[in-house]
C-alpha cells in the first residue's frame, strides 16, 4: 500500500502508544530467547572478520542477520502492528542479499583509515552503547535491543561496516539509512527522543563519506 | 420471555428524547440522566453522541495483556451506553483486537460498527470488506466509509450498490486534512451519502465555516474525529493547570474531556464524536459527556473564549 503515502502526514505512520512500541521489542525478546545472545555473537564475529580480509564469511553472519530481523521482527512482530511491516521485512531481505552479493564480490573486506575510524565507533556504538540508551532511559531491561535481532542496531552495524571497505558498496547504502530515518523518525513522534540517534547515526554516515581510507 | 438488548434498552431509553438543535440548559446529575443521542439523518435510528476511535488504543497485537486491558476499555464503553466504535485496516491490528474483544464480551447487538475502505485499487472495495467483517468477527458493518478519499469515486461506486444489496447500512467518507476539505465538499454535494467523518474541536473548528452546515443541509451525518487533537488539547490544558470554569458544571461537566466532547456533540450538526482511549478510567471520562444537558449557543461562544483565553 506503498501507493498511500502521498495522503498522510508524518505523525500517521505510527499507529501504535509509546507503551505498545516499547512492549514490542520485549516481546521480540521472549520469543526468541535465548537465540538473540547467539545472533548477537554471530554479529560480533562481523567486525573481526572484515578486518581479516574475510569479507565473505562476514557477509554470511551479517547477512544471517538481516534475513533475522526481517523474519522475526519485521513480519512477525512489526507486521501485526504497522502495515509498513511487511515492506520493510521485504526490504531487509532484499538487504541480506545485498549483503551476499558484495561479500562473495570482495566488497566487504576491511582497510584503515579515518572513514574505517568512525565506521569502527559506530559499529561499537551500534553494539554496546544503543542497546543501553532503552533501560537507562526508564525503558525495561527485557527490551534491549540488541545487534543481529534487532532492527536499530543492525542497521547501524552495517553503515559502519561499510565505511570501514576501501570503496563504499553503494547498493547496500539505501536500506540502512532508509530504516534508520524511518526508526528516528518513529521514536521521535513516539516522545523517546533517544531514538533520535538513529538519525544522527545517518548523518555521521553521510558525513563520513569524503573521507578515504587506505 | 426473550431478553431486552442493549440496543433495544437504549432505544427504549431514548424513546421521545428527540435531539433538537441547542436544547435548553437544564443542569442535569450526569450519572443518572439519561444518554444524549442524535438521529442519523433520514433514518429511523439514533446514536449514542459519544462513540470510541481505535486509532494508536486498540493497535496492541497479539499481546494478550493489552488485550484484555483493551477489552476492558470496551466493555466500560458499552456499560455506559457507547455504540458507534469506528477503525480502519491502516489502523495494524485494531480491527482483529475489536474481534477479539467483542468475542470476548458477546456481542449483543449494541454496536454500531464503522470501518472503512483504505486501498488505491478502486477493485478492492468488496475484498476489503470481507476481510474487514471477518477481523471484527461479524457478518457485516454498519458503516463503511472511503478513508481520506483514496479513490473515492470507485469505492463510493461499490459501497452504494452494497448498500442496495443490504451488505452495508450506510455508507460515508472520512478525511483528516484541513487541505481535502474542498474535495469533501464537492462529494458531499455530488454524492448520496450517509455519513462524512471530519476533524472537529473546540481549537480546531475550521469546519464550522462550511462542511458542517453542507452536513446539516444535505441531511448527512457527521462523526467528528481527533477531538482531543490526538491529546494535544488535553495536554496542553493539563500542562498549565488550567481550571474547569465553574459554571461547567452547568452543562454537566466534571472534567476537561467532557467539557470539550460535548462543545463538539452540541453543534447541531454533529451526530457523535469518537475519542479514543486506552484507559478504563478515560472512557468513563469520556463517556460521561454522552449525558447531562448540552451548551447553548452563547454557552458555547463561552467554552470557546475559555479556550482563546488560555
Amino acid at each position: 500500500m506503498l501507493g498511500e503515502l502521498d495522503t498522510y502526514t508524518v505523525s500517521q505512520f505510527i499507529p501504535v502508544t509509546p507503551e505498545v512500541y516499547f512492549r514490542l521489542f520485549e516481546r521480540l525478546n521472549e520469543a526468541v530467547w535465548p537465540w538473540q545472545v547467539l545472533v548477537f555473537a554471530a554479529a560480533a564475529m562481523v567486525p573481526i572478520l572484515v578486518w581479516r580480509r574475510r569479507g565473505g564469511a562476514a557477509a554470511v553472519l551479517m547477512a544471517l542477520c538481516w534475513f533475522w530481523v526481517a523474519a522475526v521482527f519485521q513480519f512477525r512482530f512489526h507486521a501485526e502492528l504497522n502495515w509498513a511491516g511487511p515492506y520493510f521485512g521485504w526490504a531487509f531481505l532484499i538487504q541480506g542479499v545485498l549483503v551476499l552479493i558484495a561479500g562473495a564480490r570482495g566488497r566487504l573486506n576491511g582497510v584503515l583509515g579515518v572513514r574505517a575510524m568512525i565506521g569502527a565507533g559506530i559499529m561499537g556504538f551500534a553494539f554496546l552503547l544503543y542497546p543501553l540508551l532503552g533501560p537507562l532511559t526508564g525503558r525495561s531491561w527485557a527490551g534491549l535491543e540488541l545487534a543481529g535481532t534487532a532492527p536499530d542496531p543492525t542497521a547501524m552495524l552495517i553503515l559502519g561496516l561499510l565505511l570501514v571497505s576501501l570503496r563504499v558498496p553503494w547498493t547496500l547504502v539505501p536500506i540502512p539509512v532508509l530504516w534508520c530515518l524511518f526508526s528516528g523518525a518513529t521514536w521521535w513522534g513516539l516522545g523517546w527522543s533517544p531514538g533520535l540517534v538513529n538519525i544522527v547515526v545517518v548523518l555521521v554516515f553521510l558525513l563520513s563519506l569524503p573521507f578515504r581510507n587506505r | 420471555m426473550k431478553p431486552v438488548t442493549r440496543r433495544q434498552l437504549l432505544e427504549i431509553m431514548g424513546a421521545g428524547a428527540v435531539f433538537a438543535a441547542f436544547p435548553p440548559l437544564v443542569t442535569a446529575d450526569p450519572n443518572t440522566s439519561k444518554l444524549i443521542r442524535k438521529p442519523i439523518p433520514g433514518a429511523n435510528e439514533s446514536l449514542t453522541v459519544i462513540g470510541m476511535g481505535t486509532w494508536q488504543t486498540f493497535n496492541v497485537g497479539s499481546d494478550p495483556q493489552p488485550r484484555a486491558d483493551r477489552t476492558r476499555v470496551l466493555k466500560t464503553f458499552f456499560a455506559n451506553g457507547g455504540e458507534v466504535v469506528d477503525s480502519s485496516p491502516m489502523y495494524g491490528s485494531s480491527q482483529a483486537v475489536l474481534g477479539h474483544a467483542l468475542d470476548e464480551l458477546g456481542n449483543d447487538g449494541g454496536l454500531f460498527a464503522a470501518d472503512k475502505v483504505w486501498t488505491r485499487d478502486g477493485d478492492a472495495t468488496r475484498q476489503q470488506f470481507k476481510r474487514t467483517a471477518s477481523r471484527w468477527n461479524l457478518d457485516t458493518i454498519d458503516l463503511m466509509q472511503v478513508h481520506n478519499l483514496l479513490s473515492w469515486e470507485s469505492h463510493l461506486d461499490t459501497l452504494e450498490a452494497m448498500k442496495a444489496e443490504g451488505k452495508v447500512r450506510y455508507t460515508g467518507i472520512t478525511t483528516s486534512h484541513g487541505r481535502r476539505h474542498r474535495e469533501l465538499e464537492g462529494i458531499m454535494e455530488s454524492r448520496d451519502i450517509d455519513f462524512v467523518q471530519l476533524t472537529y474541536s473546540l481549537a480546531n473548528r475550521e469546519v464550522e465555516q462550511r462542511l458542517l452546515p453542507l452536513a446539516r443541509d444535505k441531511g448527512i451525518a457527521v462523526i467528528a474525529n481527533r477531538p482531543f487533537e490526538g491529546g494535544r488539547l488535553i495536554n496542553r490544558l493539563q500542562r498549565r493547570s488550567v481550571p474547569l470554569p465553574a459554571w461547567a458544571g452547568e452543562i454537566g461537566c466534571d472534567n476537561w474531556p467532557q467539557f470539550l466532547l460535548k462543545f463538539i456533540v452540541s453543534h447541531p450538526a454533529v451526530t457523535c464524536a469518537i475519542p479514543a482511549t486506552t484507559q478504563v478510567e478515560h472512557m468513563r471520562e469520556n463517556m460521561g459527556a454522552a449525558r447531562g444537558a448540552l451548551p447553548d449557543a452563547a454557552m458555547r461562544r463561552r467554552m470557546i473564549d475559555v479556550l482563546e483565553s488560555i
